[in-house]
């Protein structure tokens, strides 16, 4: 980028102050608000990833971990970690119990014989993870408009290494103002130039990771029919 | 972050079964649509259900915080 960069040594800190009467190419103009909507995708998902393990799951210690003395497998996996390390914990859910009743019709025969049929209610009681429950959505931004005016100032351009004649060009120019410029009697000499970047941030499918543990969970509670072990034949 | 329209699959007949959290803490029970199984939200959840939702409505009116200081 032709910004003019000044590192902080000190603390890593990076500040940048765009100097739009410099050259530029148009790479670098076009790139950088989208690189910036890419990072602030990123931690939009930080925060929302951060939010969903904090409050949907519990952070245990691992209890049947692999003994790291004992197995050498586990010792030779293991890097320089300390005791309290990620591998050592497991997060697991926070589990809440839903009720299911359900009414059906219960026929029976009395003692004269004849037949009776009533209502009866019958309940379940089944966990569920909390995370379930939650009203999760994934929120991102979908959308950037990068809108400028450029002044082209120079064109780069080359030969291709092997000696073929394509031609790669370069655009290199000043970001302009979008003041009109039909009246050419007057010049006025702006100091100031327009980048205008548009974002539009949309709800988006839930990631497929948060997706794929709903799924787990959700399959978990589907019903299955056991059937009758057969007796073994001695 | 946070969506209206939340199902849960049906333990009798895997339907999916339209239900608001908000609406489920206050005792109301979703009923399935095509076995008419209604399920709830037992007692004993709820303090933890509660403590949830209220930890994610403070992260939802930070972030709207945020949005107005930005």
């Amino acid at each position: 980028m032709a910004d003019t960069e000044q590192s902080n040594t000190n603390n890593d800190t990076k500040s940048f102050k765009p100097d739009f009467k410099s050259e530029i190419n148009i790479e670098s103009i076009i790139s950088a608000p989208l690189v910036a909507a890419s990072k602030a995708n990123v931690e939009m998902l930080k925060g929302q990833t951060r939010a969903i393990i904090d409050n949907c799951f519990t952070k245990v210690k691992r209890n049947n971990g692999p003994d790291k003395q004992s197995d050498p497998t586990a010792k030779n996996d293991t890097k320089d970690e300390g005791d309290n390390s990620d591998s050592d914990y497991i997060y697991e859910p926070i589990m809440i119990n839903l009720t299911l009743k359900r009414t059906f019709l219960h026929e029976e025969t009395n003692k004269q014989g004849e037949k009776i049929t009533e209502l009866r209610e019958s309940g379940l009681t089944f966990a569920v993870p909390v995370i379930c429950l939650m009203p999760i959505n994934s929120l991102a931004i979908d959308k950037v408009n990068v809108d400028f005016d450029m002044e082209i100032t120079s064109v780069t351009s080359w030969h291709n290494e092997k000696g073929i004649i394509t031609r790669q060009a370069q655009l290199n120019g000043k970001i302009s103002n979008s003041t009109n410029s039909n009246d050419n009697r007057h010049y006025k000499n702006k100091s100031t130039s327009s980048l205008r970047v548009n974002i539009n941030a949309g709800q988006l499918p839930l990631p497929t990771g948060v997706l794929t543990i709903l799924d787990l969970y959700v399959k978990n509670i589907q019903p299955q029919s056991i059937q009758p072990q057969k007796p073994v034949k001695p | 972050m946070f969506s209206s329209d939340q199902t849960i699959p049906c333990p009798v007949c895997n339907s999916k079964i339209p239900f608001d959290t908000k609406q489920l803490l206050m005792g109301i029970q979703f009923s399935c649509p095509n076995c008419q199984a209604s399920i709830g939200l037992s007692q004993e959840s709820k303090p933890i259900v509660e403590e949830t939702m209220q930890k994610f409505n403070e992260l939802k009116s930070d972030m709207g915080k945020q949005k107005n200081i930005n």
